[in-house]
């Protein structure tokens, strides 16, 4: 299967349409599962994220809202709305806050399309790839329903990566360790990034002061991450905020909760090791000794290590979104979309299974879009809850994780080898 | 005093599920002949159950007869095996070597003629499977056989990317194999829900016919969730067996062999089940000049950790000594001596794990060898290493 772009008009009407189609989306899903929870924190002015960025940001468009003339008096449904899952009390201007709050992650989402068509141009030399790659990215439905739909704020650390990738591999150095910085600081998990691009360019032909930037970055950014979250109304100091496992098992959608994957619990007194740091950090480690140091290894290590780590931590499904540019990148420029198709099938199986009860709730919304506006929305959830019933009856849950965990480490064994084949040749 | 065949009669007996499956309907036939022979016939629910058995020369008659067909696959199987070996142009001398570590393995007769389990069936299929590509036969007459094994016991369908990988480029081969995979999964729940088995929970409980396997799990440090270890591990060599290969049918079966060890090493299973792999060893002892201390280490292995986990279905609940009925001062004494063996801390605590990590380590040293085998992969992947190491520093 290869996708045809004949011609830069079409490419640019097809992006034009599939923009507007994101809109639409953003602007009709108020019940996004992550837009609820940090709307709500701002309605219920809940101090315990408040100090995130992006809480921050959403605070400044939600008092943008509230400044601009239209229906002053609209606050008070929108509490009943949100805080009380009541659709029936959304009024035609609550929609337009939800796409003015939603509207940098689409920015941030088209952002990431044009940086992937950047990549997949330059690592191919080929316009055409970029093109496909691009449309990879921005037609992806588990992209625009993350995005737009569920509206998770992985998109912007998800750009912010690139972009650092993208300085990197244009050799400026500061604007990328300061891309991977801000990354690193909103949502901690681009430290996935940080170790690649670390073990890429240790031990390599590089300046060591550039270098050292970009090692610097990591570790600045989890400072500031840590800061930021420390700031919390829930810990009293930072003392019991860095004795606390609050921060990595609590859901927030500004915070990375962290479950990996261990043998058994081991005493107390020793900390359990987890998989999925054994498996990325020696993935990396071999990688820097026997990878080649060139720009298309950087794309697909990082991309390697990020399948390892679905197959060896829990996450929360949005964390899959990280993967997809680079999954788009790597597909338009190998021309192979078998293992992919696999992958977004089992995440489609998972995501049905594991998360019914996130993609719809009774009389309140299927797919995130309130249910009124929805037809036969009633029996959808109804049909959607279903998969909860089936997952207690047949136990498939643990089978449908264990094979996404197989289908991700495979693939990722299968780019490595195709890079260590690339070397060979 | 066989465990599985006791069970069979007593739920057939009784009307349950199991008494509406062919097997039922063959113990009922049987049990309806041997009421015509001119022996004792005593009450077969009251001196015959999984834990109590009556000696008497008509019960021993009609256990022989509900065994036969066991026998007779078991002496099939291992005729299937030597000539596949012979075929395989090994000679006479290894053919015959072949056919006598099928047939007198101890681990075989322990599950098939003494525990009296109905996987030999499957099995005796899956060889003939396999073996008629090892030897270049009909690919038909493989399918349908294939079709045979997965039919009576379903997991035969774990093998199923094994054949497409070997024929993906020849799309008509592909879709036979597609076809008789198709064909016995759904005659196999055809079958189990005529019966009235329910798919949804009784497919997971033992069964003579259900699949009651657990695999090693990682869970997750918080929250709920967990892995299995087996089905990843099957997944991983499904790519790799797609992707690296062979094009030769005389290869699938290693690949089988290869799905079969990664699937053994990493789950735990009833002791009959690994009667599907004892073949796949043997032959590839004979064939592939394996070593044969493989064969030994991985039954040995099993033996003994199965005798320990598994010590009162070995003795009835202390009714027997390997499913002999312990009628006597001698028996009795063994069947003690046994459970003492089997409880004691040592051997629970340190025999049985010891064991089953020798057999999961010599399962994982099989595996890469055969990998090794038949991809190259482990070479390359050293001398990339060390071509890559020597390249750009």
């Amino acid at each position: 299967m290869r996708l045809r772009m004949d011609g830069s008009r079409n490419f640019v009407a097809l992006v034009m349409s599939l923009v507007a189609l994101k809109f639409l989306l953003a602007t009709v899903t108020p019940y996004g599962y992550d837009f609820v929870l940090y709307l709500s924190a701002v309605l219920a002015d809940d101090k315990t994220i408040s100090w995130s960025p992006w809480i921050i940001l959403v605070r400044g468009i939600f008092y943008f809202w509230l400044w601009l003339p239209i229906h002053q008096n609209d606050i008070l449904p929108l509490r009943a709305a949100m805080l009380a899952s009541k659709p029936g009390f959304l009024m035609p201007t609550h929609y337009l806050l939800t796409m003015l709050v939603k509207t940098p992650l689409i920015l941030a989402d088209l952002a990431t399309g044009f940086l992937v068509y950047k990549l997949g141009t330059n690592l191919s030399g080929s316009q055409k790839t970029g093109r496909r790659a691009a449309l990879l990215w921005l037609a992806n439905p588990f992209a625009t329903f993350f995005v737009e739909m569920w509206g998770t704020i992985d998109i912007i650390i998800i750009m912010l990566s690139l972009v650092s990738i993208v300085y990197l591999l244009k050799n400026r150095t500061r604007l990328s360790a300061l891309a991977l910085l801000s990354a690193v600081a909103i949502r901690l998990s681009p430290i996935l990034t940080w170790l690649s691009l670390t073990s890429w360019l240790v031990g390599g032909k590089s300046d060591w002061r550039k270098t050292l930037l970009i090692v610097l970055s990591g570790p600045l950014g989890l400072a500031a991450y840590l800061y930021w979250s420390s700031q919390a109304q829930f810990f009293s100091n930072f003392v019991s905020f860095m004795s606390s496992t609050g921060l990595f098992s609590n859901y927030t959608p500004v915070t990375l909760p962290f479950s990996e994957y261990t043998s058994s619990e081991l005493y107390q007194l020793y900390l359990t090791p987890g998989f999925a740091v054994i498996a990325v950090v020696t993935y990396y480690l071999i990688a820097r000794e026997v990878f080649r140091k060139d720009d298309w290894t950087l794309i697909a290590m990082t991309l390697s290590g990020i399948l390892l780590v679905y197959g060896f931590a829990d996450w929360f499904p949005t964390a899959f979104l990280w993967a997809m540019p680079l999954l788009a990148i790597f597909n338009s420029k190998e021309g192979e979309y078998r293992y992919s198709a696999g992958l977004y099938g089992i995440l489609t199986i998972y995501l049905i299974i594991f998360y019914s009860l996130q993609l719809a709730s009774s009389g309140v919304h299927v797919l995130f879009i309130p249910v009124n506006l929805v037809p036969f929305g009633r029996i959808l959830t109804s049909g959607i809850a279903f998969a909860n019933v089936l997952r207690q009856l047949s136990g498939l849950d643990f089978q449908t994780r264990s094979v996404l965990a197989g289908v991700s480490i495979a693939y990722s064994m299968s780019i490595t080898w195709k890079i260590l084949m690339k070397r060979r040749k | 005093m066989s465990l599985d065949l006791a069970y069979a009669v007593h739920q057939t007996l009784v009307g349950s599920v199991q008494g509406r499956t062919p097997y039922g309907i063959f113990i009922k036939t049987m049990i309806a002949f041997w009421t015509t022979i001119p022996v004792d016939h005593p009450s077969l629910l009251m001196n015959w159950t999984v834990d109590i058995f009556q000696p008497s020369l008509g019960l021993y008659l009609l256990v022989f007869l509900l065994k036969f067909p066991l026998l007779v696959l078991d002496v099939l199987t291992a005729v299937v095996i030597y000539r596949v070996a012979l075929n395989a142009g090994v000679g006479e001398h290894k053919a015959k070597l072949a056919f006598f570590l099928w047939f007198l393995n101890p681990y075989v007769v322990l599950t098939n003629e003494m525990w009296g389990t109905v996987e030999i069936l499957p099995t005796f299929l899956l060889v003939l499977a396999f073996g008629s590509l090892q030897t270049k036969r009909s690919r038909i007459w493989s399918a349908l056989t294939y079709a045979g094994a997965t039919a009576v016991k379903l997991f035969p369908f774990i093998l199923l990317p094994v054949f497409l990988s070997v024929y993906r480029p020849r799309k008509k081969l592909s879709t036979l194999f597609v076809l008789a995979c198709a064909l016995g999964v759904s005659s196999y729940f055809a079958w189990i829900y005529l019966a009235g088995y329910n798919p949804w929970f009784q497919l997971k409980q033992y069964d003579l016919f259900t699949q009651s396997f657990d695999e090693y799990v990682l869970s997750a440090t918080r929250g709920a969730g967990a892995v299995g270890l087996a089905t990843i591990a099957l997944i991983i060599m499904y790519v790799l067996i797609a992707e690296r290969w062979p094009r030769d049918q005389a290869v699938t079966f290693d690949g089988a062999l290869l799905i079969m060890l990664v699937f053994f090493g990493l789950s735990s299973w009833f002791p009959q089940s690994l009667i599907w792999l004892i073949p796949f060893l043997v032959l590839d002892a004979a064939i592939r000049n394996r070593s044969i201390r493989y064969l030994i280490i991985l039954l040995s292995s099993a033996l003994f950790f199965d005798i320990i986990a598994f010590h009162q279905y070995f003795t009835a609940n202390g009714n027997a000594f390997f499913f002999v009925p312990a009628s006597n001062h001698i028996l009795k004494t063994a069947v003690a001596a046994y459970e003492t063996f089997a409880k004691t801390n040592a051997v629970v605590l340190f025999g049985g794990p010891f064991a089953r990590a020798l057999f999961f380590a010599t399962c994982m040293i099989y595996s890469l060898k055969i990998i090794e085998k038949r991809t190259r992969l482990i070479s390359t992947f050293i001398e990339l290493i060390k071509y890559n190491s020597g390249g750009d520093k």
